[in-house]
């Protein structure tokens, strides 16, 4: 293998660890067991949203700081970073506001709620969306390269409004200082700490091989087989994750009677039909671990109660909210899309296609 | 050549500082308006969004006249809502028993309005097991100034009216509700 390969392998076993990690955080990472509204499960989405919102501050980060050297020193190098940082910032912005809308619709109550944050990180991906439309309108190269670093300058203070939006106003997005209480615990931050920062580093490596074929890099013809095999792995672990949805009812626990040991007898659902009170065969061990918590009175409450369930032969089976089944899928996706761009020809050299 | 990239740069941060200010104001000005808002509407309104903070129900049994419907609930630890039935009179949206009921206040606390959701819709979107934030709330729906609210709790006299004069409705068609409390609960996984 040529060095030159090396980036792309870094790039490919990280991304798929990375996968990974995100598809074990969908199944086994814990998530809070009473939530404000909705099914708790789609707090898993803690580890599939955050880490990609926070991958679009740091590619915005970049795009700033290689515009600012690109103005300041010049060097081609320095505008293509800048145009791989912007794109794939972009590419996690829309991510970002796509998988937070869904996980919002169960959370919030509304997939948009003009939440000041919701409102900034729209207003941050219009103001980059401008870069491009602003580059590709001056003909000259030079002069499109250096206007577009002067805009991409401007275009990063959407940054910070969007990431104080909650300390300065009313949000429904947690600040850090709420969050933090539930990232201390071990558990959650070995799974949230690996996940942000994998996802960190594929988002710079994507960026920096973005950035090299720009500039007339051939990238290896197997990275295309890297590609469709990351968007297949992305729809398997979609219709995995999705598939108590595509076959019997589901239904929301309202109340659960459970023995002594944690063992659930019966459930109090709300289906398709209105509230039903099923009796399993058998009392069964709680899928949920641990089967209990103290509630505000301070009494034990199941923790099965507020899950989407299913029942498959007389068991209790927990269902994970679609939106996290569509997140975890729609990552290997987003980067299998990435990769099939980056394994395409460069037309012609520094800054054009 | 150096004072044209001087200049560039120049303008660069200046149109950033233009942006960050410009950024700022949107985001200012996404906020929800305060429950206090709604004193401005004189008739009934739909889609509006405002936020308050839910007087604590304290333990006590209860019962509201609304018009004609009276809705009665009993609360036995300190509580931002509790659940109403409906034991007589009209319902007051679809053909609700039940509802859940919450007491916003105003920032400065001196307006407060009876939200009313359907416990009917609130538990089959939102679950039975809400942890609401006590500071905060955000409802959509619709205010109703031409309705009055008097809420009576029972008391050794019998009912004493809590709010003399009654206040205004507001019928929620959805919680926009924060999920900061969530993180503050207890964690776990699916085995």
């Amino acid at each position: 293998m040529r060095r030159s390969q090396l980036p792309y392998v870094a790039a490919v076993v990280l991304a798929a660890l990375d996968v990974a990690v995100a598809v074990y955080a969908a199944y086994h990472a814990p998530f809070p067991l009473r939530v404000s509204l909705g099914a708790p499960t789609a707090y898993l989405n803690i580890y599939l949203h955050i880490p990609m919102a926070w991958g679009s501050y740091l590619l915005y980060t970049g795009a700033f700081i290689s515009a600012i050297i690109y103005l300041v020193r010049g060097g081609e190098k320095w505008d293509r970073f800048v145009q791989a940082f912007v794109t794939l910032g972009t590419v996690y912005a829309v991510f970002t506001l796509i998988s937070g809308m869904a996980w919002a619709s169960e959370s919030w109550g509304a997939a948009w709620s003009w939440d000041p944050r919701e409102t900034a990180v729209l207003l941050l991906l219009l103001a980059y969306l401008v870069y491009f439309a602003l580059r590709s309108s001056i003909p000259d190269p030079d002069r499109a390269a250096t206007l577009s670093a002067a805009y991409a300058v401007a275009a990063y203070a959407m940054v910070p409004v969007s990431f104080i939006a909650p300390r300065i106003t009313q949000s429904l997005h947690p600040t850090m200082s709420s969050f933090g209480e539930f990232m201390k615990r071990p558990e959650v931050a070995s799974i949230f700490g690996t996940r942000v920062l994998l996802a960190s580093v594929v988002a710079l490596l994507l960026a920096y091989l973005a950035a090299r074929r720009l500039g007339g890099e051939e990238p290896p013809a197997w990275l295309r087989w890297v590609g469709v095999g990351f968007i297949a792995a992305g729809l398997v672990i979609g219709l995995l994750l999705a598939s108590p949805y595509l076959g019997g009812k589901v239904y929301r626990v309202v109340g659960a009677s459970v023995d002594e040991k944690g063992y659930i007898v019966s459930l109090k659902v709300i289906g398709p039909h209105g509230n039903e009170t099923i009796r399993l065969p058998e009392p069964q061990p709680s899928p949920i671990q641990p089967p209990f918590y103290t509630g505000k009175g301070g009494e034990k409450v199941p923790s099965i109660v507020s899950e989407l369930v299913k029942i498959e032969n007389g068991r209790v089976v927990v269902v994970r909210h679609w939106s996290v089944a569509l997140n975890a899928a729609a990552y290997p996706v987003v980067l299998g899309i990435v990769f099939l761009l980056l394994s395409r020809r460069p037309r012609r050299g520094f800054g054009e296609e | 050549m150096a004072s044209r990239k001087t200049k560039t740069l120049i303008f660069a941060l200046v149109f950033f500082v233009a942006m960050l200010g410009l950024g700022l104001a949107s985001v200012k000005s996404a906020n929800y308006k305060d429950v206090s808002a709604l004193k401005m509407y004189a008739e009934p309104t739909r889609n509006l969004e405002v936020k308050g903070s839910p007087a604590l129900f304290q333990p006590g049994h209860y019962v509201i006249k609304i018009g004609d419907t009276v809705l009665e609930f009993a609360v036995r630890s300190p509580s931002p809502y509790a659940v109403a039935k409906r034991v007589s009179g009209p319902p007051l949206s679809n053909n609700d028993n039940e509802y859940a009921v919450f007491m916003l206040k105003s920032s400065s606390g001196d307006y407060k309005v009876l939200a009313i959701f359907s416990a009917k819709t609130f538990v089959k979107f939102y679950g039975p097991n809400a942890v609401m934030d006590i500071s905060n709330v955000v409802v959509s729906g619709t205010y109703r100034p031409d309705l009055r609210a008097h809420i009576y709790v029972y008391s050794g006299r019998g009912l004493v009216d809590t709010t003399p004069g009654g206040v205004p409705v507001f019928i929620v068609s959805r919680i926009l509700e924060g999920c900061h409390q969530s993180y503050g609960q207890p964690s776990g996984r699916i085995a």
